[in-house]
């Protein structure tokens, strides 16, 4: 068992640590470039905690199971024929549909009692679940991905799959929410 | 000690590796010492470290997989099985050992492995046999005829073990293992004429018990691997009683082997009978160990399954149906370790099981039978049995 010393955990950390804050930080510049369209309709900031917290949630647990599998054999790093990682696959892909469906029932709720009609509240649920469930797929091929180069290159999963991860997951969250927001436009 | 470089290997990949890598090396321990070839005897050394390597790879693996409890529990038994896989490893080097050290090896050894169920022999290519300039895939003689190719020697090099694109040519000696009856059409196919074995010493109770505990530990190892393939207890508790039973048989054998001494001149040559058996008591005590994976109450990690289908021999599980044309007949008559390789260990017939079945046993529907075999002649078992 390593002990952890301070320094250690600074060295290898670090690395990690500031290219996540920075993608992270390119997520949060998104989100300034469209302050305007967010002043019109406050309902978008509030999607963001749940769309990224539950993408990230999803893919790091994901990373994590992925990365003892491929120690253990029972998934290779390949992608073609794999029962096993594509059960991961889809239980995390039916696991994030649910959690998703539940999230924009509330967000209708939301939006029709803030006075949106029937119709536009009915389109921003469809068009919070469609950004969400591209933002996982996205989130989720990159976990697949980082998880096959930690076990190529014997890299601890919990310092650098989980962290890249849930930086990658901010990004594509913030950037298909936006993409829904100027495809309904608001 | 040097240090070894982290590779991307998993578990399940290595366990294939140690267990086809132990399989050989017993066979290649006997090998050495019934034609007392030191290249053989050095190969095995070779496998040997080898090993180690892939026992230091299997706990790293095993130490960065498991995340909980539960998990963990599953993992301990996979490095148990691969402790034991080196734990034979480790034997058979010992076995090689009296040869390198050039420990004189008594006749009745030789006759010995000679006169167990499982043959093995040198067997020289001629001229215008059918197997000279094909490939060992294209002979496919495991599933054919059961019979195995530990190494093949031209000139003077060796090669061990030879791979599935390994040449035939004339003038080749190919060291093979298996059933008489295989090692019979092997010759002809090789067009030499195989020599009757002729018994010259008079110790025919170690030379039968020293078969027989040759053939029982192979048939623990397969049968202790079984276990673990279908997850049961009874075939693990089978192999339990065996090793009672072996250790009852190396006693006596020992007892024997003293008696003979008090006559005996020269002493130093029985030793190596009695160096033998602690090295056929050892292998024992691995499949022992491999069995009790199963008998302990934790569920056997899915690795295992995939592992032990995948490797060259492979122990494996049939079901014999109704319109099977297995049904009905005996075992003697199907002489299915002879014409598809496979090797009935065990038939479970309802709850119960039949365990080293003899050539009278007769086969029923509804039957499963426990063998080993290489991957082509498992599934033509499979493919008869299912019908």
């Amino acid at each position: 068992m390593t002990v952890y010393r301070i320094k250690q955990i600074l060295l290898e950390s670090y690395p990690v640590l500031v290219l996540c804050a920075t993608v992270s930080l390119a997520a949060g510049f998104l989100l300034d470039a469209s302050t305007a369209e967010i002043r019109r309709l406050p309902l978008i900031l509030m999607m963001v905690p749940p769309i990224n917290g539950i993408n990230n949630n999803i893919c790091s647990i994901l990373g994590a199971r992925l990365a003892s599998a491929l120690h253990m054999g029972t998934v290779e790093p390949r992608f073609k024929r794999q029962r096993v990682l594509s059960g991961n696959i889809h239980a995390s892909w039916l696991m994030s549909m649910g959690v998703f469906w539940f999230m924009g029932a509330i967000f209708f709720a939301i939006a029709y009692m803030s006075g949106l009609g029937f119709g536009s509240s009915l389109m921003w649920m469809f068009g919070f679940f469609f950004a969400s469930m591209i933002a996982i797929a996205v989130t989720m091929l990159c976990t697949v991905v980082l998880a096959f180069v930690s076990f190529a290159r014997g890299l601890d999963p919990d310092n650098v799959v989980i962290p890249v991860v849930t930086s990658i997951g901010d990004i594509s969250g913030v950037a298909c929410l936006l993409i829904m927001v100027k495809i309904i436009g608001v | 000690m040097q240090k070894i470089r982290y590779r991307p290997r998993s578990a399940r990949e290595i366990l294939i590796e140690m267990k086809n890598t132990s399989d050989l090396m017993v066979e290649l321990a006997y090998a050495s010492l019934l034609f007392e070839s030191s290249e053989i005897a050095e190969r095995v050394h070779e496998l040997e470290q080898r090993m180690d390597d892939l026992m230091y790879h299997i706990r790293i693996m095993a130490a960065v997989a498991a995340r909980n409890v539960n998990e963990a529990r599953k993992i301990t038994g996979i490095l148990q099985v691969a402790g034991a896989a080196e734990a034979i490893s480790n034997a058979t080097g010992d076995i090689a050992d009296l040869i390198l050290r050039d420990i004189e090896i008594h006749p009745v050894i030789h006759e010995a492995i000679q006169s167990a169920d499982e043959k093995i022999a040198a067997v020289r290519v001629c001229k215008g046999s059918m197997l000279a300039g094909k490939k060992f895939h294209e002979l496919k003689l495991p599933s054919t005829i059961g019979v195995w190719t530990l190494a093949t020697k031209r000139g003077k090099s060796w090669i061990v073990p030879p791979t599935r694109d390994t040449n035939v040519s004339v003038g080749d000696f190919l060291i093979v293992r298996g059933p008489r009856d295989g090692i019979g059409i092997l010759c002809k196919m090789a067009g030499v004429h195989r020599k009757a074995e002729a018994f010259k010493t008079k110790l025919s109770f170690i030379r039968n018990t020293l078969a027989y505990m040759r053939d029982m530990t192979s048939m623990m190892v397969d049968m202790a691997y079984s276990s673990i393939l279908i997850g049961s207890k009874e075939v693990a508790k089978e192999v339990r009683e065996l090793e009672e039973e072996l250790d009852k048989l190396n006693y006596r054998l020992w007892l024997a082997t003293l008696h003979v001494a008090k006559k005996e001149r020269d002493v130093a040559k029985l030793s190596s009978v009695l160096q033998l058996v602690k090295c056929i008591e050892k292998i024992s005590d691995a499949a022992d160990s491999i069995a009790d994976v199963v008998l302990r109450k934790v569920e056997l990690h899915p690795v295992f399954a995939r592992a032990l289908a995948e490797t060259d021999e492979q122990v494996a599980r049939a079901d014999v149906s109704k319109r099977s044309p297995l049904v009905g007949k005996t075992l003697g008559d199907l002489n299915l370790w002879m014409t598809v390789g496979a090797y009935v260990l065990a038939i479970k017939r309802g709850e119960r099981y039949i365990f080293d079945p003899g050539r009278s046993m007769k086969v029923l529907s509804g039957d499963s039978l426990i063998a080993r075999g290489s991957y082509l002649g498992v599934q033509k078992l499979k493919k008869m049995a299912s019908g």
